[in-house]
């Protein structure tokens, strides 16, 4: 992930197929079912808002940022220093991409 | 004609109508004995839901040294032989397997469960946490007893299913329980089991009566014995995650199980309840009960 920063080029990720996961507000978290495998999994704050925003269509962490923006507080939840420092955002939303790419909840887009 | 060697007993407990065979009488008769208030269906005119089977550990030990093994629709490679003078342990132990492992119309919690006001209260937490003897002393004190051991929550309604078997009190728990309780209602002492001593107590007999009205979870407990008397909330996703790891089918149900677990985390409160003896457990207990929003 770090590497693609300093590039500048970031990578690009899709939400998966609206019937392919259940997803359920519990508190700060979400349980997700995945259709394809059967298997939950549970995430935190930031990431069901990350998923949510790729729902509006694929995007880079840069966007996804754009589109958290207008309704949700990146720093206030996680990283204090990611309210004043965009790098530190794009590197939260990064990891948090690439996780969730890794668990199947989202899919990334090959270059 | 078919001549049958086995001894065979059929019981129906809650929703599930179990089948018992042993090559021994004694086991069969002492089950038929401790579940005398329960419906046993003639084995001819019923097909049974789950099967369990005592089998000798080999041919020759079932006239030598007896010892019994247990088996039926499904087994696990621990399942040990035990000495037949502990085949009605054996036998509770094959319905706990059974269930646990074969069961799919209802999601199952490792939890005990007792009705107030038509709604239910479920106690989960390791074993030794005291939830199976709180159940049972609840039962004695107004309120029903829906199970000690198995939770079943109906995947389409959400209310929890009366699962009433015989409680398995073991060692201290088994003082606290009799001097509470008649001493008709429990079973024979079985000492020197893997568990230590056992013995089994039979519900009321109202809670028999009703034992197929369901009501739905109002509290979800996470007793605790042995610490000074606290109770904390549990979040839903802490809730999830724990109830998750107390199924025995959650993986084995799929999305029935997500969508039953994550509509019960989301709408049964949970709390941790730390107490130091049973009747601060009770009391807490009470005071829970009558704090919750109506």
């Amino acid at each position: 992930v770090a590497a693609n920063f300093t590039d500048g080029v970031l990578p690009r990720y899709r939400a998966l197929p609206q019937d392919a996961v259940l997803s359920v507000p519990l508190g700060m978290f979400s349980a997700c079912y995945l259709r394809r495998t059967g298997q939950t999994h549970l995430i935190v704050q930031p990431a069901p808002q990350i998923v949510e925003a790729l729902g509006a269509g694929p995007a880079d962490a840069a966007l996804v940022i754009e589109r958290l923006s207008s309704d949700y507080d990146l720093a206030s939840n996680e990283d204090p220093a990611a309210a004043s420092d965009p790098g530190a955002a794009l590197a939260l939303v990064g990891e948090a991409l690439d996780e969730l790419s890794a668990l199947g909840l989202v899919t990334r887009l090959d270059d | 004609m078919a001549v049958s060697m086995a001894h065979v007993l059929t019981l129906t407990v809650g929703p599930a109508t179990f089948r018992l065979h042993s090559p021994w009488r004694e086991p069969v008769r002492q089950m038929r004995a401790l579940y005398q208030t329960y419906p046993q269906p003639d084995p001819a005119n019923v097909v049974a839901d789950l099967t369990v089977r005592l089998d000798p550990a080999t041919p020759l030990r079932r006239w030598l040294r007896p010892s019994v093994r247990i088996a039926g629709d499904y087994t696990l490679p621990e399942a040990q032989p035990m000495a037949l003078a502990h085949g009605l342990l054996a036998a509770e132990m094959g319905m706990n397997l059974q269930m646990a492992l074969g069961w799919r119309r209802h999601l199952i919690l490792h939890a005990s469960c007792v009705e107030k006001d038509g709604r239910a209260l479920v106690m989960t937490g390791e074993s030794g946490s005291g939830k199976s003897t709180l159940s049972a002393l609840l039962g004695e004190r107004g309120w029903r007893f829906l199970g000690d051991e198995f939770a079943l929550v109906d995947p389409v309604t959400g209310a929890m299913l009366p699962f009433p078997r015989a409680v398995s009190l073991k060692n201290s728990a088994i003082k606290v329980a009799m001097d509470h309780i008649p001493a008709d209602r429990f079973g024979p002492e079985l000492a020197g089991t893997p568990k230590g001593t056992i013995r089994h107590l039979i519900p009321r007999a109202d809670a028999i009566a009703a034992m197929d009205r369901p009501a739905m979870p109002a509290l979800l407990l996470f007793p605790r014995y042995g610490h000074a008397k606290e109770a904390r909330p549990v979040d839903p996703a802490e809730v999830f995650m724990r109830l998750t790891q107390a199924s025995t089918n959650y993986v084995a149900l799929g999305e029935a199980g997500f969508v039953a677990l994550t509509r019960f985390a989301q709408t049964v409160p949970g709390v941790a309840l730390d107490y130091p003896d049973t009747q601060a457990a009770l009391d807490g207990v009470d005071e829970l009960w009558r704090t919750l929003p109506s």
